[in-house]
């Protein structure tokens, strides 16, 4: 069993032959928090998209391992059931399929996948209540179709509560802050905080400082035309707060 | 095969045998038979279709008719029973092309009803609705007149409402290949209401059958009628469906037709909206896999002023399956405030599958609001990859994503005990389900 909870290395990808990745180096262990920070278009949303398997994204090198499992190897259903959860910038709506539906069908195939026999009915209400009062989310939602008609916090809050239902060794929270009023984002992450243990790690993609209040990273890394090129503690995102990214640009481009 | 030797071989057959029919239906054969040239000749003038479903090749196979009656067994008729208790239906068995009253029917017969066959004496009128089926268009209608000699013959009184539903549960069993001439006539009195199940399947299943079917709706003033269909019949069954309807004053029809199983299948639903504030409901699904085929035409006639008529038509095509939606909505003169919506959707889930849509408007009138709409695209990606990163193995993501682009179809029905057996075998048919009468959730046999 390695120490090492995500190991990435050199990796490189891109969207249609253009490379956005241009070789992301990163490991993180049991009990990290990792805030990613960066300018738009610095290669954030692929870095998280790749890592679950976006089928939009094509790997030209590297390698990314969770764990002994080889992520890139998978497909992205099972890169989730070997503990892997992305919250995703833009939660998508699925007209016609239901909260209660959508969920049953996600915690029967991990048990499948783990070969235990499907939740009871029983089990898995009181599964979902338990849940959703980690990110105080409606009941009236398990009833409705996926995200639709959501408000923007209820999306992202919607994203925490599968968190908390499929409970994952590494969650990726994409932009989680983003269409966020205070009060939502105090909810959302009072959530990721309570999901945190010493087993479990977590990266948090941000543009801005704010989240990182709630959100207590213990490394903050700055990803910039693909590559991560300044890590440091929280203190950096606190620097990027007052400085804003021009100086690591002039550092980088400056090379 | 050209048509004049697909359907000419009928012909020959129907002149060159004793007929079995008197009354009424031996005047229908006679009336198809003298109309089937000309209509043949019109039809090879006009006819513009999508090759898989010519009639030519529909008709060409060397079928065998059941000139002498021949039943099938009693008992395979009888295994039909339905056995959904919720469902309580006034049972109709129709085993081929003969007409079996059942029990439920018999004995539960509700005042002011009749559930008949057309063997039966019909009222003069019940004749004249079904010689008005005889139109040069439809050669195929045509066909089925000339050899039609058994059929449902359904009337509800004025003012009755039948809460009951009728179900006609259509049954093919043949050792040979077989061309079963079916025919429904439904006449609802004024401000009467009545509905209508459908359900086709197949005893053999291996055996090439095509199930010709004509249905007459006459729904007069302020009256309502429901016709729902289900086909979930063997791949080697084909059909030939035809369903005229006409809506008077105030009147409303409801027409749901669904394409879980079968072989290739050619519908046509041909709807005159005759009276002022006349009102249609149409809508449909199909669920098309292997070499499957569905073609579906609406003619939806607004000829009144305040008619309303809603469509919606939606397919899933898996594999090599291809599908024809040609829907035509013609607003004649003088029928001001037509409201007529159309919509036909499709979704390609294999590379192989293909779809063809011809939406056409025809408006001869001013003040009128009609719209109409088709797309034919693959399942929304970022949907499927959303579900996948929540442990939805593919196969099942689609399947749900599926299911929720027929959800609107189902739901539209307010038939409530259809709507939740559809929901459910929607579910299966997408499941991989076979939908052979084994796997059919209908449970039209057996569980008694």
């Amino acid at each position: 069993m390695s120490e090492e909870l995500l190991k990435v290395k050199d990796l490189h990808a891109g969207i249609d032959g253009k490379e956005i990745l241009r070789g992301v180096n990163l490991t993180i262990r049991p009990g990290e928090v990792h805030a990613i920070m960066g300018p738009n278009g610095s290669g954030k949303s692929t870095f998280s998209g790749v890592l679950a398997g976006d089928p939009r994204f094509t790997v030209t090198s590297g390698s990314a391992f969770l764990g002994d499992t080889d992520l890139l190897a998978l497909s992205p259903e099972d890169r989730s059931h070997e503990g892997l959860f992305l919250s995703f910038q833009y939660p998508v709506e699925i007209p016609g399929v239901t909260m209660v539906n959508f969920m049953r069908a996600a915690v029967n195939a991990k048990r499948k996948y783990l070969g235990e026999a499907p939740m009871s009915a029983a089990d898995f209400l009181k599964l979902m209540r338990q849940k959703r009062a980690v990110v105080e989310l409606d009941n009236k939602l398990a009833s409705r179709s996926v995200n639709e008609g959501f408000s923007g916090g209820e999306k992202k809050r919607n994203e925490i509560f599968q968190m908390a239902v499929l409970e994952p060794k590494l969650s990726i929270l994409d932009e989680t802050d983003s269409g966020l009023d205070i009060d939502a984002l105090r909810i959302v992450a009072g959530g990721v905080n309570r999901l945190r243990n010493q087993n479990n790690a977590t990266i948090v993609i941000t543009h801005y400082q704010r989240l990182l209040d709630y959100i207590k990273p213990d490394f903050v890394h700055i990803l910039y035309k693909g590559r991560i090129v300044h890590s440091g503690g929280p203190e950096l995102a606190l620097e990027l707060e007052e400085k804003g990214y021009d100086w690591i640009k002039q550092e980088v481009d400056g090379e | 095969m050209k048509l004049t030797q697909a359907l000419g071989q009928y012909l020959e057959l129907y002149r060159a045998s004793k007929c079995s029919t008197t009354g009424a239906l031996a005047r229908l054969n006679r009336l198809a038979a003298d109309a089937m040239p000309a209509a043949i000749e019109n039809y090879k003038a006009n006819a513009t279709e999508p090759y898989e479903t010519r009639l030519a090749a529909m008709f060409a196979p060397d079928y065998g008719v059941n000139i002498n009656r021949v039943d099938i067994p009693a008992d395979i008729a009888a295994s039909f029973r339905c056995g959904v208790p919720q469902l309580n239906s006034l049972l109709v068995v129709v085993a081929n092309d003969i007409f079996h009253a059942t029990d439920s029917l018999s004995k539960n017969m509700p005042e002011g009803m009749q559930v008949k066959s057309l063997r039966d004496d019909l009222p003069e009128e019940a004749a004249a609705y079904l010689f008005e089926s005889i139109k040069p268009a439809y050669p195929e209608v045509l066909a089925n007149s000339l050899m039609a000699h058994d059929g449902v013959y359904i009337h509800v009184d004025r003012g009755i409402d039948i809460e009951k539903p009728v179900q006609i549960v259509n049954i093919f069993s043949s050792p040979v290949a077989m061309l079963t001439p079916r025919r429904v006539l439904i006449v609802a009195e004024e401000n009467s209401r009545v509905r209508v199940l459908l359900c086709d399947h197949t005893q053999n299943s291996d055996v090439q059958h095509l199930n010709s079917q004509v249905v007459q709706i006459v729904a007069k003033a302020g009256a309502q009628v429901e016709l729902y269909d289900i086909e979930e019949s063997g791949a080697a069954t084909n059909r030939v469906n035809t369903v005229f309807a006409d809506i008077h004053k105030d009147a409303r029809l409801v027409l749901n037709s669904n394409f879980l199983h079968g072989g290739v299948s050619r519908n046509e639903f041909i709807v005159n909206l005759e009276g002022d504030g006349a009102d249609a409901n149409l809508s449909g699904l199909g669920i098309c896999a292997d070499k499957q085929m569905l073609d579906t035409r609406v003619t939806l006639r607004h000829n009144c002023r305040h008619g309303n008529s809603r469509q919606i038509f939606k397919n899933a095509l898996y594999d090599e399956a291809r599908g024809f939606f040609g829907g035509k909505i013609i607003v004649e003169e003088g029928a001001e405030h037509t409201d007529a919506a159309q919509t036909n959707r499709n979704i390609i889930v294999s590379e192989k599958a293909r779809m063809q849509t011809s939406p056409q408007l025809e408006i001869y009138c001013d003040e009128v609001k009609c719209s109409h709409g088709a797309t034919t695209g693959q399942l929304d990606e970022r949907a499927m990859f959303y579900m996948q990163t929540r442990g939805i193995p593919a196969d099942e993501a689609r399947r749900m994503l599926t299911q929720a682009f027929m959800a609107d179809v189902v739901d539209n029905i307010s038939f409530e005990v259809l709507r939740q057996r559809l929901h459910i075998l929607v579910e299966k048919r997408l499941s991989g389900a076979a939908g052979s009468c084994e796997t059919c959730a209908t449970s039209c046999r057996g569980a008694n």
